[in-house]
């Protein structure tokens, strides 16, 4: 899964990565920032550049995998 | 929400702007040398979303004063096999270095570098060789940060989390757009006299999930004449990873690359330098070939190579890749300037529609205007008019600041010549009802398919691309499954909160993009520029010096051909196999 989470003892809940987010993964409810949408995560990392304590963890991989190539 | 008779937001502007990418920054900024009664719109956040936000190429193409222009004539006309627009390719050699000094002297004004100087000539832009053509380094992130910081000196408005759901236009001619805001579901009017779209191509969940062709869709359904959405053919990205390569795309000419970075095997060879021609020839098909070939023969794991660049070069690079710098020490762990990257995974490859201006557009004359008056289009989301193809680069990026850089003043100029009435409330309301309720149903519904079930339906008939659009058989099957989806999933399809309903937004212009793909390679009866016809192998210069073309008539899509005018150079009258650019 592209964004793995957020690290909770790092995290202040400003909200950057929830404004800075282009596909409205994450979501604030009573003041708490959590990832909603982890499957619509790209890895474009902006939650991390954004992020003061880096809190937000993601990796390179996609939340599902394309279409296979199969020559019919 | 049924009976809709008001919008919660009404917004006057002489000029709305949609798409916030570097494009829709520039658009902004150049509309507002002349006034400063400008909206800007996009979906996500402004300068940060779109292809801007995980942009790969990050060097583009400009006509310096010292350039031998005959060159640039050729390298667009042959490399994009004679479809490009010739008189764009004019434009571009007399405006493009004007307009990135332009662009250069505002990043100036901030302290920023937005084209990096040559490493060891201070005094000279940095220029590398794409593949055969000239690029000039550019820094994305330092330009995007000069014209944010543009609109606000400007005191240009802007919003933020709308999804433009349609453009309002009465006897084709346009008074604005409608959007939902897909947080809070709030319905918004922008009441426009002009309409810049910028709201970028259709990526087919690759990379950029955001970018779903919305704004081909919204032009489309304007009644605005479309074009190419036959070229662009299939690129090959990796099944199961984000991005080929961590701070650039690894691939074998790219900006990293050229800028010292490499690919290096286990045995701290640069294996690419052992390419064959074939495998160079087909780009980033072709270099994973390679890559593939040195795992399979035991040479593998594969590395990027940052370690052996000069210090200024580190500089740029992590001002370049200010995101992905960052995520790589965070999900490596490690200091990507001093260490090896191991990237031995996602060789397995899959073909995707190719995205970005080379895959079709918004048809536009040579002052952007689209068939609709008022209308407006720059970047990835207007035709492919000045786009070569595969694995020729920086021509997208080239396109999106000679575009957006030259919009503004054509927007003036319609908007000095043009006297336009002011449609009343109630039309507005009659206009845009139709389609808001169409949409807030989606969420009304008690039970029903997941907008992202019915986009793996659609990745499911348009991916693997080359088996798609390898013959006759295979795209009529491919558009019948389309239309398939339409009369089916999209009738059962949910959204179960805002966020979903965004998502049904992007499955409807999914839908229409793959149509207007399939639709237009059905029709081109020889290979070329990305079309690639198991049942016409030829590049017909004889029959098919042609654009293909459609627009929306009675609710179905008409297709057309129009003549490739030719007037600075003329195409051999042969039939003959293409050039083969792309595998």
């Amino acid at each position: 899964m592209s964004i793995k989470g957020i690290d909770k003892t790092l995290c202040v809940n400003c909200g950057q990565c929830y404004d800075i987010c282009p596909n409205d993964v994450f979501a604030i409810a009573e003041g708490k920032v959590f990832v909603k949408y982890p499957e619509d995560c790209q890895s474009c990392a902006l939650c991390l550049l954004v992020c003061p304590r880096e809190a937000c963890k993601i990796d390179n991989m996609r939340p599902t995998a394309l279409p296979a190539r199969s020559r019919t | 929400m049924e009976n809709f008779n008001t919008y919660d937001h009404i917004v006057h502007s002489e000029i709305l702007i949609i798409g916030g990418g570097i494009a829709g920054l520039l658009a902004a900024v150049s509309s507002s040398e002349f006034t400063q009664d400008i909206v800007m719109v996009s979906k996500g956040k402004i300068g940060w979303s779109g292809a801007t936000a995980c942009c790969g190429g990050n060097a583009m193409t400009i006509c310096f004063p010292e350039d031998d222009a005959e060159m640039w004539m050729q390298k667009y006309v042959e490399n994009s096999d004679y479809t490009v627009d010739q008189q764009w390719v004019q434009i571009f050699i007399e405006q493009s270095y004007k307009k990135a000094m332009w662009l250069d002297g505002l990043g100036k004004q901030y302290g920023k570098m937005i084209f990096p100087h040559h490493p060891d000539k201070e005094d000279e832009f940095w220029r590398i060789e794409r593949t055969g053509n000239p690029c000039t380094i550019f820094n994305l992130p330092q330009a995007q940060d000069t014209l944010r910081r543009e609109i606000e000196k400007r005191k240009l408005r802007t919003y933020e989390r709308i999804s433009i759901v349609q453009i309002l236009c009465h006897d084709n001619r346009v008074y604005g757009a409608i959007g939902i805001n897909y947080r809070n579901g709030e319905t918004y009017l922008f009441q426009a006299k002009a309409v810049v779209l910028a709201a970028g191509a259709c990526t087919y969940q690759q990379d950029l999930f955001e970018v779903c062709g919305e704004g081909f869709s919204l032009a489309y359904h304007a009644g605005a004449k479309m074009m190419s959405f036959d070229r662009g053919g299939a690129i090959s990205r990796p099944r199961t990873v984000m991005h080929n390569g961590t701070l650039f795309s690894s691939t074998a000419n790219s900006s990293g690359y050229q800028m010292g970075g490499r690919m290096i095997n286990r045995l701290g060879e640069d294996f690419f330098q052992n390419m064959t021609p074939e495998m160079r020839k087909a780009g980033r098909i072709g270099q994973n070939m390679a890559i593939k070939r040195e795992i399979e023969e035991g040479r593998g794991p594969i590395y990027e190579d940052y370690t052996n660049v000069s210090d200024y070069t580190k500089e740029v690079m992590k001002s370049m890749r200010i995101a992905q710098w960052k995520r790589v020490k965070s999900e490596y762990n490690l200091d990507p300037f001093t260490e090896l990257i191991c990237v031995a995974d996602g060789v397995e490859q899959t073909y995707t529609p190719d995205h970005s201006n080379r895959m079709g557009g918004v048809a536009i004359d040579h002052h952007n205007q689209a068939s609709v008056d008022g209308l407006f289009v720059v970047g990835d989301n207007s035709a492919p008019v000045l786009a070569m193809q595969h694995p020729f680069g920086g021509c997208e990026l080239g396109w999106a600041v000679l575009s957006g850089s030259l919009v503004g003043e054509a927007v003036n100029q319609y908007l000095m010549q043009s006297e336009q009435e002011q449609p009343s409330d109630d039309w507005y309301v009659q206009a845009g009802r139709a389609r808001l309720e169409s949409l807030f149903a989606y969420l009304q519904k008690d039970n029903g398919k997941k907008p992202d079930e019915v986009k793996a339906n659609i990745l499911k008939t348009m991916i693997p691309y080359d088996v798609v659009h390898s013959d006759a058989e295979h795209l009529q099957a491919a558009i019948e499954k389309i239309a398939k989806l339409r009369n089916e999933d999209l009738l059962n399809m949910k959204a179960w909160d805002y966020h979903e309903l965004r998502e049904a937004i992007e499955v409807e212009s999914m839908l229409d993009v793959s149509e207007m793909i399939l639709r237009s390679e059905y029709m081109r009866k020889e290979s070329r520029v990305g079309v690639r016809r198991k049942d016409y192998p030829m590049m017909d210069n004889v029959n098919w010096l042609k654009w293909v073309v459609l627009q929306k008539s009675e609710s179905q899509m008409a297709l057309a051909q129009e003549t490739i005018p030719t007037p600075y150079k003329k195409a051999p009258q042969t039939i003959e196999a293409p050039a083969q650019h792309r595998v």
